[in-house]
């Protein structure tokens, strides 16, 4: 499984995903927030990362988190750093809006 | 007013109180949220429903016209100064959150924006969710002041903002049925406005949602036509008028 998060950067969105992120998912997860690659294009984030996320399964390039150094210490192993190359069968995107206005898809490579 | 019966107001109104919002959010809330929540709210209000489960669609032309100013120059200036909170209320659906937090609603809410058709699109939206999905759906429209030399790209004038509560069915608080169908471009005009009232707003960016109040005050039939972009329109006819608006 691999995850493209919110992760906007700003420290309690941060901090809370990546706290959600450990508590739900195995530490084999990939999880990443591409939003150092692309800037965060507000209302256009949330179309953006679920293609970006449909390419990383397509491709098996998965991007890491451009621009991050030191991980918060809420970060579970994970939160990645490094883009890797490997398959994955499913990807998710997750997207967080204002006021409560959040949204996560699940894609599959292959027919449930 | 609308119905052209009075003019102008004396003096203008007071910003909305905003009570519904805890006193330091009321404080800091910007001006499109001031007006926009105190719109939805009387809508609510009006048509009897409980915020709480009512799924909304909030339009702007502009969305913070103001705040948009202060994230330009202060970017220019001294990004390092760039205040959190102005950028966390500088996103379009800044209005919508807060909607949503003040009455804890948990129902679906979306911010839309179309430039100079940000209010057909917006009404489309509910039009077509409210047919869909069968529950009520609230419509909330606004835009503020243009400030600094963004006014001169993104002209708007005074604050105005409306809100509508659309049922699939009538209910005893309804106070007109409507038609509507989207339709090719043929030649049809964008409504126009003739109350004093209305003709005092045309410089707000939303000045779009003027004709329909107006019909629905002066209990016309219509239609009022909305362009939607390129080569359609968003029709709206007035078929029935039920309860008299508190005037």
């Amino acid at each position: 499984m691999a995850i493209n998060l919110h992760g906007t950067a700003s420290l309690k969105n941060d901090e809370v995903e990546a706290a959600a992120v450990a508590d739900l998912f195995p530490v084999k997860t990939f999880a990443s927030s591409t939003k150092g690659w692309t800037g965060h294009t507000l209302g256009a984030a949330g179309i953006v990362e679920a293609l970006i996320t449909l390419v990383a399964l397509d491709s098996g390039h998965l991007p890491g988190t451009l621009n991050t150094d030191e991980l918060d210490a809420a970060c579970g192993p994970q939160i990645r750093k490094d883009s890797v190359e490997t398959r994955t069968r499913h990807a998710m995107s997750m997207s967080f809006g204002f006021g409560g206005s959040n949204a996560v898809v699940v894609f599959g490579a292959e027919a449930a | 007013m609308l119905r052209g019966e009075a003019g102008l107001l004396p003096e203008a109104l007071p910003r909305p109180a905003l009570t519904l919002l805890p006193a330091n959010e009321r404080r800091r809330a910007p001006d499109t949220v001031a007006i926009s929540l105190e719109v939805a709210w009387r809508a609510c209000q009006d048509a009897g429903v409980d915020p709480a489960h009512l799924p909304t669609v909030f339009t702007s032309t502009h969305g913070d016209l103001a705040i948009t100013d202060y994230m330009c120059a202060t970017l220019a200036d001294s990004p390092d100064a760039l205040s959190p909170t102005k950028f966390h209320n500088s996103v379009h659906n800044a209005a919508a959150g807060y909607w949503s937090i003040a009455t804890g609603c948990m129902a679906p809410y979306t911010a839309v924006t179309a430039w100079q058709n940000s209010f057909g699109a917006g009404l489309l939206e509910a039009l077509v969710q409210v047919h869909s999905e069968q529950r009520s759906v609230m419509l909330v429209a606004y835009d503020i002041e243009g400030k600094g030399p963004l006014a001169s790209q993104s002209p708007s004038e005074h604050l105005l903002a409306g809100a509508w509560v659309f049922s699939p069915a009538r209910t005893p608080r309804t106070h007109a049925a409507i038609d509507w169908e989207v339709a090719r471009r043929d030649g049809q005009e964008e409504t126009g406005v003739h109350s004093a009232a209305a003709l005092a707003l045309r410089g707000n960016a939303m000045h779009q949602c003027l004709p329909l109040l107006e019909t629905l005050a002066r209990r016309e039939a219509g239609p009022v036509i909305y362009p939607l972009g390129v080569g359609q329109v968003l029709s709206i006819s007035n078929t029935s008028f039920y309860r008299e608006w508190i005037a």
